[in-house]
């Protein structure tokens, strides 16, 4: 909300936080994301693009707390990393460590990310539409949400 | 196509990813000087001690000829039950000869996990949930069924006492001396590593069977000059065979199946940078595990004249992960293999079930569960490596694909705490490797076997090239993209295609216990075989 209230504070003229194009909350799209689709997986599509905080604190978002929802709000099944890659962990994931992975495994895996006001990184998110079903309203993050482009 | 913003983007990656400082559940690992080293000889003379049990007699009674001749003999020498008793009564030089039977190292075995002699922060790794040298040193056996740990408490990392041990089974073959690991997990007596050999320069292995570790049947670590030889490893949680930070290395006849990760994982090798190679491994034979060959960092390895067959994957080698000495994966070379029939389909749902309910104590260590993701039906996958050689290789039968090269961020690994790595940069990886005269999409004898696709590649890097290649009958092979980059020039640099590289992401979800099946990752599906 705070990027609302800046955006208040400099244009004088702001009508709402946020809409259909540019989404609800810290997070915008840098450029427009893209929507691809595997032949072997005809229900699955996997968004990948760049998001940055324009809000004015920094923010902490979980891959976990990342879905494609419907229009009603519910979470399509599905991932998000926040890496432009593919990665393995250090740790066999049959065996972490004590205490479970460190937050520096956690970013470095795309889990996590701690993202500075005006910073931006990538944001991957993958669903899979079950059949028959309409394709997912937006990109829910916890604190907001972000438009899905047509693609 | 060019990502939006890019110089933006790489200063907040920079910023956004601390130092990685963990390896694979390891200390701290550095380089040997390889030229203070060799490969040993195998030897067949000097001073020995023999070890047997208490039916060696009756096995070696069924031997024949010379075999049965010499272990008669050397059964009158027997001094030792346990390998590890006579390892630790060893001089450098030794040669510890092993008759007939199945060792299980009882007295390694009733050493605890949690041993209070083995507390305290010496004995700690620099990272949490690794130990170090000094808990190697002075508590061999809580990790490991049978130790040969090195170095004193100088510090110079070099092999100082059990240098240039030979442990030997004598039997006609491997399998008549086996050494049997406790299990998996929590199971009373299970151990990370059967062997492990931990700045024990000179370290040979000879004619034996090892199995059932909890982590790997054999490890070789900080060691300069080792040979394995002849030896088989079967049934493993993790890694049959793994050496690590390692140079004058020398695989020789071993056979690998049933890992959890790979049968043979030359990881971290010889930072030879094309020069040289510091690791061999030549007629050995990996097959039904998850990967039949793979590394890390793995480095200025030549392997040549071997198979890897019916494993999900045949051969990975990477740059994804930091804590690694040697980073990014560089210069190793393939040829005159056959990499074949790579579609072990272990990801599949009731596997995925039996792996995720069962404890691991509990589990049938002969059913394999996969501790590693790799796209089901690939011979050899290349994430993040340069300047590799894959020369006159048959390569068929692979599903989904005969060969991938793609691209990792060389951000995304972070920085080697031990400054044995390259400084990290974006687009560091992926770069000049070569694949010339394979024999893509059919067998030795010319029938026609076909991949899914012969050579894909996500069209990030330079210099990559493929000259020389062909396919079934002599004629054309497959690719993605199409037409492939001939050598020596090879590709110009580019950023790579955004969307083949999209569709590797949601692959990095998986998770054995919480996320088999990644949505938008198509891996673990074994691909239709191809006509």
């Amino acid at each position: 909300m705070r990027r609302c209230i800046a955006g208040l504070i400099a244009a004088l003229a702001v009508i709402g936080c946020g809409g259909e194009d540019t989404g609800n909350g810290d997070l915008v799209w840098v450029g427009k994301p893209k929507v691809t689709r595997e032949a072997t997986l005809p229900r699955d599509r996997v968004l990948n693009g760049f998001i940055r905080n324009d809000g004015l604190r920094r923010l902490t978002l979980w891959a976990k707390d990342v879905r494609a929802v419907d229009r009603s709000g519910e979470p399509l099944k599905g991932n998000a990393t926040f890496i432009r890659g593919y990665v393995h962990p250090l740790y066999p994931p049959t065996r972490p460590p004590a205490g479970g992975l460190p937050d520096s495994e956690r970013i470095r895996l795309g889990q996590v990310v701690k993202l500075d006001p005006g910073k931006q990184t990538h944001l991957s998110v993958a669903w899979r539409l079950a059949p028959g079903a309409k394709a997912p309203d937006r990109i829910d993050y916890g604190s907001g949400w972000l438009p899905i482009p047509d693609s | 196509m060019r990502w939006p913003a890019l110089p933006l983007v790489l200063l907040t990656l920079a910023v956004l990813i601390p130092a990685s400082a963990f390896g694979h559940a390891e200390r701290y690992a550095y380089f040997p000087d390889h030229t203070l080293g060799k490969v040993p000889k195998l030897r067949t003379s000097g001073p020995s001690l023999v070890v047997c049990k208490s039916d060696s007699g009756r096995r070696i009674a069924k031997l024949k000829g010379k075999a049965l001749k010499r272990n008669r003999a050397l059964l009158q020498r027997c001094r030792y039950h346990h390998i590890q008793a006579a390892v630790n009564a060893a001089h450098n030089g030794y040669r510890i000869l092993v008759l007939p039977g199945v060792y299980k190292e009882e007295p390694s075995r009733r050493v605890p996990n949690d041993n209070p002699k083995c507390k305290g922060d010496e004995y700690e790794g620099e990272e949490a949930g690794t130990k170090s040298y000094k808990f190697q040193r002075d508590c061999p056996n809580v990790q490991n069924l049978i130790a040969i740990v090195g170095d004193d408490d100088d510090d110079d990392r070099r092999c100082d006492d059990k240098c240039n041990l030979q442990i030997e089974g004598t039997g006609r073959k491997p399998q008549d001396v086996q050494v049997v690991g406790g299990g998996y997990g929590l199971k009373p007596g299970a151990k990370l590593n059967v062997f492990r050999a931990d700045r024990a320069d000179g370290f040979t292995l000879h004619n034996l069977l090892v199995q059932y570790s909890d982590f790997n049947n054999v490890y070789v670590i900080e060691t300069n000059g080792f040979r394995l030889d002849h030896v088989i490893s079967r049934w493993s949680r993790e890694y049959g065979f793994l050496t690590f930070a390692d140079d004058n290395g020398l695989y020789d006849h071993v056979k690998a199946f049933g890992s959890g990760d790979s049968g043979i994982y030359p990881g971290s090798g010889p930072e030879g940078h094309c020069a040289r190679y510091g690791i061999e491994i030549r007629y050995s034979e990996s097959f039904g595990n998850t990967i039949g060959w793979s590394g890390t960092a793995g480095n200025g390895v030549y392997t040549h004249h071997s198979k890897f067959h019916h494993n999900s994957a045949g051969i990975t080698m990477d740059s994804f992960s930091g804590g690694h000495p040697g980073m990014p994966q560089d210069c190793s070379k393939w040829e005159n293999n056959r990499i074949y029939s790579n579609n072990n389909d272990l990801f599949n749902a009731k596997r995925d079930k039996y792996c995720k309910d069962t404890p691991n104590e509990k589990r049938d260590p002969r059913k394999v569960c996969p501790t590693f993701q790799v796209p089901v039906g690939t011979g050899i996958l290349t994430g993040g490596g340069n300047g590799n050689i894959f020369r006159k290789n048959y390569i068929y039968d692979n599903w989904r694909r005969g060969t991938m090269l793609f691209w990792v961020p060389g951000t995304l690994r972070g920085d080697d705490p031990t400054g044995q790595s390259a400084t990290p940069s974006f687009y560091e990886t992926s770069h000049n490797n070569q694949y010339v005269a394979n024999r893509m999409g059919f067998r030795p004898d010319g029938k026609r076997d076909p991949n899914g696709v012969d050579f894909w590649w996500d069209e990030e890097g330079g210099g990559n090239c493929w000259s020389g290649n062909v396919g079934p009958g002599g004629g054309a092979f497959t690719s993605d993209p199409t037409p492939l980059f001939a050598c020596p020039t090879g590709s110009p640099n580019t950023v790579g295609n955004a969307t083949k590289q999209g569709e590797l992401f949601p692959c990095a979800t998986w998770d054995p216990k919480t996320n088999t099946d990644p949505v938008g990752c198509d891996w673990f599906k074994r691909p239709p075989e191809p006509k």
